[in-house]
């Protein structure tokens, strides 16, 4: 009798089936960046790597300075490093961007608001060079970060201007907006680009599909910190996420105060897609598909899908960048491309199914 | 106490409310009636903080209701929507567990929220989702959560306030007249209780001081007996109506004759 009390009393309580997802995942992720320092072109073999894990975990350096300890570390493991960080900072912003416009279609590559962070590090690019030469390098890169970071927090905020009117989003206004916002922050990239050096090229041509080659721990030391706030922020966020579903009023009634909610949601978002903007160029769809699944999996309460979504996304962008190396070796696919191909369907299924998520 | 000292509120140039006063007292099931569009809505959104008057003050306990912070003032009074749909698949259970507030044991949760769901006739309706249900078992699963937020209607020797914004639209008979009771139960055991209701039966059955707002002012409150007036239908409803007179010639329905099942 006890038992069929507890069963009934916790029907329809997900969070100890989203337990156990989130600890998959973490296995998950772990196996994807084992596959990921193990796979290259360099012929590195997976035993090698192994063993020169196991020293370095054991303390012993003797292989500093060899290829293979530069293979692994300074490239390899970066590159999956940065993947991580990466991925999880979009998959995290784009949940927390659709639980603040209460809409699943919501996602920083969509709305415009990686173009806007995009648009922040081309202007450093180029004008960068151009007003304040020369300047240092370390400088220059920590500055990217930060004009990404403007860029998207402008974007955010100009979009839920526009496309929220008395606590009600309007879906097709959103999309629209981001459209547009987009396509503007694209054409002045577009301008920067006709206006740079070859050089700047090179480095411009990468933010159009979005890398993870070039991968540097400098890099790693400057997008970690943000992404780890948005990721330390992510639990005091979710009630509130929660809550907003039922509306703004709702939400404010259940004890939320709303304005600050969003206002840190806003640069959340703004922070965890210009640290991988401005490191990994636009990788669109993370932020859809991986909040999507995660839904299905573990149900839509903030709390298990934002750390959810961290785990998943990081995961995520580590595989896609697995096939995108493997694939067409020795060349490099972008990774936007893969992300692309897998997150389009998504949007669309998303769109099949529940046709009212769009009340334009 | 809850009160609203001379209140008006305007949108643009419109005067929603102009110098309303009325008390939320602990312990009775307050009832507001009035045509449509005559400011109940308004007057219930300012009472409980959502709007700011543009003159007058509303005060809980003495404290000026903007000055409270949200969490402070969700800890005292729980809002039930008049209709409030869901973008994502939550489950019934997890919709009620927004609600509850100031448990933490994960064991205490659960029960609470079958407890809540329980008393508004939804039990084992826990699993389903949300965006699944009827638009009567979404306003009775709104209610079950806003019981759970505040679930004492005493607490600490402070009483605790609920309002209704028509919480018995879309609900039949039986529901109906269980809600209501509900909200009586929680008014009786010494919190206080506001209800939006539009069947004049139900408000004069429940309500222990019926409010009737009638552009944007207070046309009359005070026991139904005295409120319910053929004078006062005919002046605020505009419907010649004779209060307390069966139809002679057709069957009626009165919820006063109804047993709940």
């Amino acid at each position: 009798m006890a038992l069929t009390m507890t069963t009934a009393a916790s029907a329809g309580d997900r969070r100890g089936r989203a337990r156990v997802v989130l600890a998959l995942l973490g296995v998950a992720l772990v196996v994807t960046v084992l596959l990921s320092v193990s796979i290259g072109p360099s012929g590195l073999s997976t035993s090698e790597v192994w063993s020169l894990l196991g020293d370095a975990a054991a303390g012993r350096f003797d292989a500093i300075g060899s290829t293979s300890h530069v293979i692994l570390f300074d490239i390899r493991l970066p590159r999956t490093v940065l993947g991580a960080l990466a991925g999880a900072a979009l998959a995290v912003a784009g949940a927390m961007l659709q639980g603040l416009f209460r809409n699943p279609l919501a996602d920083p590559g969509l709305v415009g608001v990686s173009s806007g962070a995009a648009l922040g590090a081309v202007l450093v690019i180029v004008l960068g060079s151009a007003l304040i030469t020369p300047i240092v390098g370390a400088l220059r890169i920590g500055a990217l970060p930060v004009a990404a970071f403007f860029g998207g927090f402008v974007t955010t905020l100009v979009l839920y201007a526009i496309a929220t009117r008395q606590g009600r989003t309007s879906v097709g206004t959103m999309l629209l907006a981001g459209i547009a916002i987009g396509a503007l922050a694209g054409a002045v990239t577009s301008y920067m680009v006709f206006r740079s050096d070859d050089l700047q090229l090179r480095e411009l041509s990468f933010w159009s599909m979005g890398s993870l080659g070039g991968a540097t721990w400098l890099k790693i030391a400057i997008a970690a910190p943000p992404v780890l706030l948005v990721l330390a922020l992510s639990p005091f966020i979710a009630r509130g996420l929660d809550a907003l579903v039922l509306g703004e009023s709702e939400a404010r009634h259940l004890g939320i105060d709303v304005e600050r909610l969003k206002t840190l949601v806003i640069f959340a978002v703004a922070l965890a897609v210009g640290a991988a903007v401005a490191f990994c160029g636009v990788i669109g769809f993370v932020g859809i598909i991986v909040p999507h699944v995660l839904r299905l999996a573990i149900g839509p309460e903030h709390r298990t899908l934002l750390p959810g979504s961290a785990l998943l996304g990081a995961a995520l962008l580590i595989g896609a960048d697995i096939v995108c190396r493997t694939i067409v070796a020795p060349a490099e696919l972008p990774i936007g491309i893969v992300t692309a191909v897998l997150g389009a369907p998504v949007f669309l299924s998303i769109l099949l199914r529940r046709r009212s998520v769009i009340d334009l | 106490m809850i009160e609203a000292q001379h209140i008006t509120v305007r949108a643009g140039t419109r005067q929603l409310l102009s110098d309303v006063s009325v008390a939320v007292r602990p312990g009775r099931l307050t009832v507001i009636i009035g045509p449509n569009g005559a400011g109940k809505s308004t007057l219930m959104k300012t009472v409980t903080g959502e709007i700011r008057p543009a003159a007058g003050q509303v005060r809980l306990d003495g404290e000026v209701i903007q000055r409270i912070g949200a969490g402070r003032l969700a800890e005292r009074r729980a809002v039930l929507p008049q209709a409030s749909s869901l973008s994502f698949p939550f489950t019934v259970h997890e919709v009620v567990r927004l609600g509850v507030s100031r448990l933490r044991d994960p064991a205490a949760v659960r029960e609470r929220v079958a407890a809540a769901l329980g008393r508004v006739d939804l039990g084992g309706f826990g699993a389903r989702f949300f965006q699944e249900l009827s638009g009567g078992e979404q306003q009775r699963v709104h209610l079950a959560r806003v019981l759970c937020q505040v679930w004492q209607p005493v607490e600490d020797g402070l009483p605790n306030y609920l309002f209704l914004d028509e919480p018995t639209a879309s609900l039949d008979l039986r529901h109906q007249i269980l809600i209501l009771d509900e909200a009586r139960r929680f008014a009786r055991a010494g919190g206080g209780v506001v209800a939006i209701l539009h069947d004049l039966n139900l408000a004069a059955l429940y309500g222990d001081h019926l409010v009737v707002i009638a552009k944007g002012s207070v046309a009359a409150e005070g026991p139904s007996q005295q409120v319910l007036t053929d004078a006062m239908l005919r002046s605020v409803f505009g419907v010649s109506l004779r209060v307390g007179s069966a139809p002679a010639d057709r069957p009626f329905v009165l919820p006063h004759a109804i047993e709940a099942a």
